[in-house]
């Protein structure tokens, strides 16, 4: 992974808070959900199954991004973003859905973090269901960063 | 007069979510017809009548710049003007981009005010 205070990236600052920010703007406008900083110390582990989803971008910069949601939260999500039913969904459309918040997420952070005239290459997003024990390994690591979303926890992790 | 228009995402969200801005914009739009690919656009658009396409550039089987790319070779489609919606909205992509021809671009994610104003100028402009 590339060094991210290489100054040649330009001069906003590359953090989580900035992703932070984002993810925020993001949930905010497009499944009208409210994200806030939470303290991870305060916050039960919630219900499994948990869905992880990875994208990568090269370029100037190279690194990753995850978001880990609950499935509840997954579906929430493209409830408010579509306005489907509960009765409607799909594992699959869930799965999509968070996809595309991960494409979106990625996309306006490269530009907020480098500037718009770096270009990237994005990668086709993943995602796998986890279980607990992975969600709290993925919690604990060193790259996470812990939010609340609609009274759920969120864990977004960014290496660069 | 009302035009049809192709929505190509590999994001089954992502083309709901245009589908749907497209047929609530009161723009004069027929039909919203839906590819997964640029491979399934090209079919699509041999087949059926379209006066705008809006594609994603990062997809499987064939990405939005090859199905550009190919539509520009075809003299049946080079005329049909494309609109990218993407999440890679650096200024350096839109330049390549502009440089093969696409009309405009709309940066993810999209908003419905966005999706109108884009697609009424295309197509008040000649589709």
């Amino acid at each position: 992974m590339s060094d991210p205070t290489n100054p040649s990236l330009g001069n906003n600052p590359i953090s989580s808070t900035t992703l932070e920010e984002i993810l925020s703007d993001v949930l905010q406008e497009q499944a009208f959900m409210f994200a806030e900083h939470g303290d991870d110390q305060e916050v039960d582990s919630p219900s499994a199954p948990f869905m992880h989803a990875r994208i990568q971008f090269n370029g100037p910069c190279s690194g990753r991004l995850g978001l880990v949601f609950t499935q509840n939260l997954c579906s929430e999500l493209i409830i408010n973003m579509l306005g489907m039913d509960s009765d409607d969904l799909e594992e699959e459309d869930i799965a999509d859905a968070f996809k595309e918040l991960l494409n979106v997420v990625c996309g306006k952070f490269l530009i907020a973090a480098f500037g718009p005239m770096l270009k990237f290459d994005l990668s086709i997003p993943t995602v796998e269901k986890i279980d607990l024990d992975q969600w709290l390994a993925q919690k604990s690591n060193q790259h996470t960063t812990v939010l609340m979303v609609e009274d759920e926890v969120v864990l977004f992790e960014l290496r660069l | 007069m009302s035009y049809n228009v192709l929505v190509v995402d590999d994001s089954k969200t992502a083309r709901m979510m245009l589908a749907k801005m497209l047929r609530i914009s009161g723009l004069p739009i027929n039909e919203v017809f839906i590819a997964e690919n640029g491979s399934d656009a090209l079919s699509m658009l041999k087949e059926n009548w379209i006066d705008l396409v809006i594609t994603d550039l990062h997809m499987p089987v064939m990405t939005g710049v090859e199905m550009i790319e190919a539509m520009a070779k075809d003299g049946l489609l080079e005329s049909v003007p494309v609109v990218v919606v993407t999440s890679d909205s650096s200024q350096k992509r839109m330049d390549d981009l502009r440089g093969l021809g696409i009309r405009d671009y709309l940066c993810k994610p999209v908003r419905p005010e966005s999706v109108k104003a884009v697609v009424e100028e295309v197509l008040e402009t000649g589709a």
